[in-house]
């Protein structure tokens, strides 16, 4: 069976388009879905009900118990036997990546169509977070936007604030940010960053979080959404040089190997730091 | 028939090793094959040899931390030169010395082949010289004559005209070889690479991204590619553009990047063992080369329904892209006009649709199955050239 189409929706819905029609619709209605888990031990995990609309066919994964992993979806037939589910479908679209954050949830589903065309889930656990979209660095300024992840969004603007820790340090900082409609923008200053620079500690680190008065809640800030992974090495910003208590300090944004938005503190001329 | 291939070396991650085994698998369908590597660096190939298809090296190299205990004459023979070939070949690809000269020639003496094809100059050169007559030897260049050095041009002037043919990738290649070599017009053979077989996925055109591919290598000139990217994403910030490729200096490119201001846009995406998947993911692909020697991301892009921009550079592009139908040539090195070419297919979706419909058509011409029949045709043609030949020989 191979889909031209393979989709999670915004729901949890998988959405199949398979290029044949089955000839015996019969065949098509007795047939049912499983999750087949990769690695030694194989564990399944059956799907109930597959529901036709149009010409797609939908299995709703959201009730589904789905353990952490990466799954081999499999089309079993009416008479018991298995076979995976081949797709021609990347499965990836930066648009349905930006709508599935747009509602709060706890597991996170996406479909991957593996190098040799077989369709394969990846459940994981969904934490609330802050999808970086957009990072410009200036003379004095970091400027971040972007959009609330995996929580409910209120229309309208709110107060919020970001706050930026200095990691294994003492330092926070914390400044007004603003959210409208689930999307974010804030300008960090630098200059106070650049004042409460440590020497002693090569790198500064500044992790960076957002938060509403009226959630509570300290959204980390992060590119997730994406299939770009280890950003780390893939992505570079520009940086600043500003100066500091004992120095020139130069700071840039920069993604964690968790691809979690921080950034860098270093003392300007040091050799550390630099071509990371 | 039996066919060897002969390569540098099998066991690495190169294009060409990726291309020979494609052809081996293609042709091991109807013939015995054997991949014969000069050197093995590794205890397996790091591509998956074909079924059926047999692999066998001649010499363990002395990169291999874990090779066997070499003898003394093989060792010493390794310290030599290859003098079979010109020195730049020599340098430029490190399976080249006096033992791999030496068990190729042995292997030529031995072999219950019909047929052996050359995969690289050196190699040809070799084969040229040292193939007993009742081998039917053929060349097969990977590489367009122009960018040879003069002391390989001198040696394939010197030694190709022995061979019994010749396959080039290219239409201007083969010109290019004709107007070089006193050879006869069915000598020379075009020989596009072949796509591997393969369920291949297929862009939707819905993701607001531009591939390129390839090394990060000055030939590929992604600085101007960033250029004409600017301009897109100057006018479509949503937009983004994805550099596959690893090697060179991808430090430099990035601060290039960030000196343009397209560190939210623009990504050196590394290296990937899905090429074709990945590109599935895009909706544009854009080649900014000084040259290409054949243009295989072209092919790749077009078997999964993404059209090209392209500079109208020497050689490949033209050859594979109609431009108007599955994407766009652009004159050659102009920026401007690669930028107007990226922004016509940005800005019209369905043009961009209609183009990669037609990619995948286009993409049809270099499926193995065609490739395949063309190479036993043009064997087949060497093959009666030569009893043909020994007719007239026998008849003087």
């Amino acid at each position: 069976m191979q889909a031209e189409l393979s989709r999670i929706d915004s729901r949890n819905v998988l959405r199949l388009r398979f290029r044949e029609i089955l000839p015996d619709r019969s065949e098509e209605d007795a047939a049912r879905l499983a999750l087949r888990s990769r690695g030694d031990q194989p564990k399944t995990v059956h799907v109930p009900g597959l529901r036709r609309e149009g010409d797609q066919i939908r299995a709703d994964l959201a009730t589904i118990p789905l353990p952490d992993g990466t799954w081999d979806v499999m089309w079993v037939s009416r008479d018991g036997r298995s076979e995976p589910v081949a797709t021609r479908d990347p499965g990836f679209s930066l648009a349905e990546r930006a709508a599935y954050l747009a509602e709060p949830r706890d597991r996170e589903l996406r479909v991957i169509r593996g190098p040799e065309g077989r369709l394969r889930l990846r459940s994981a656990p969904a934490r609330p977070y802050a999808e970086v979209e957009w990072v410009d660095v200036t003379d004095s300024h970091v400027a971040i936007s972007g959009v609330l992840a995996y929580v409910p969004r209120t229309p309208g603007r709110q107060e919020a604030r970001l706050v930026a820790r200095q990691r294994e340090l003492s330092g926070v900082l914390t400044v007004d940010a603003e959210v409208a409609d689930g999307a974010f923008s804030v300008r960090v200053p630098l200059a106070d960053m650049a004042a409460a620079h440590e020497s002693a500690r090569a790198h500064n680190e500044w992790d960076l979080w957002l938060t509403t008065p009226a959630d509570g809640r300290e959204l980390r800030l992060a590119s997730l959404a994406d299939d770009i992974v280890g950003k780390k090495k893939r992505i570079s910003f520009p940086s600043t040089v500003l100066a500091g208590a004992a120095g020139r300090v130069r700071i840039r944004p920069y993604y964690t190997v968790h691809d979690h938005l921080s950034l860098l503190a270093t003392e300007a001329g040091a050799k550390a730091g630099a071509g990371r | 028939m039996k066919i060897a291939l002969i390569i540098a070396n099998a066991y690495g991650m190169g294009g060409t090793i990726r291309t020979v085994f494609n052809l081996a698998g293609g042709l091991v369908a109807r013939h015995e094959v054997e991949v014969v590597s000069l050197i093995q660096h590794r205890e397996r190939p790091f591509f998956t040899v074909p079924d059926g298809v047999a692999l066998r090296a001649l010499a363990p190299s002395r990169e291999w931390a874990a090779r066997p205990k070499q003898g003394m004459m093989a060792r010493w023979r390794e310290s030599r030169p290859c003098r079979g070939v010109p020195t730049s070949e020599a340098a430029r690809n490190g399976a080249f010395n006096g033992r791999t000269e030496y068990e190729l020639r042995r292997y030529l003496r031995e072999t219950d082949a019909d047929v052996v094809v050359g995969t690289r100059p050196g190699i040809n050169m070799l084969i040229a010289q040292w193939a007993p007559e009742r081998l039917t030897t053929i060349g097969q260049e990977h590489v367009h004559l122009g960018n040879h050095k003069p002391d390989v041009r001198a040696a394939v002037r010197r030694l190709y005209p022995r061979l019994d043919g010749l396959t080039v990738l290219t239409e201007a290649d083969r010109t290019a070889y004709q107007e070089f070599l006193p050879v006869a017009d069915d000598w020379l053979c075009t020989m596009p690479n072949a796509l591997p077989p393969g369920d291949y996925p297929r862009s939707t055109q819905e993701n607001p991204i531009i591939a390129a591919a390839g090394r990060l290598s000055p030939i590929k000139q992604y600085p101007k590619l960033l250029e004409a990217f600017a301009v897109v994403a100057r006018e479509h910030p949503e937009w983004r553009l994805r550099i596959y490729g690893g090697g060179g200096n991808e430090t430099e490119l990035k601060e290039h990047i960030t000196r343009l201001g397209l560190h939210n846009q623009a990504t050196i995406m590394g290296r990937t063992k899905d090429l074709t998947g990945e590109l599935a993911k895009a909706s544009i692909l854009a080649v900014s080369s000084r040259t290409e020697g054949f243009g295989m991301t072209i092919i790749e892009a077009f078997s999964v329904g993404v059209p090209v921009v392209s500079f109208d550079c020497p050689h490949g592009p033209r050859e594979i892209i109609t431009s108007g139908r599955d994407g766009l040539l652009v004159p050659d090195q102009d920026v401007e006009a690669l930028a107007a070419g990226l922004l016509r297919l940005v800005r019209d979706g369905d043009e961009r649709r209609r183009m990669g419909a037609e990619a995948v058509r286009s993409a049809r011409r270099y499926d193995l199955a065609p490739v395949i029949e063309r190479w036993e045709e043009f064997l087949n043609g060497r093959l009666a050239a030569r009893s043909r030949g020994r007719l007239a020989d026998r008849a003087a």
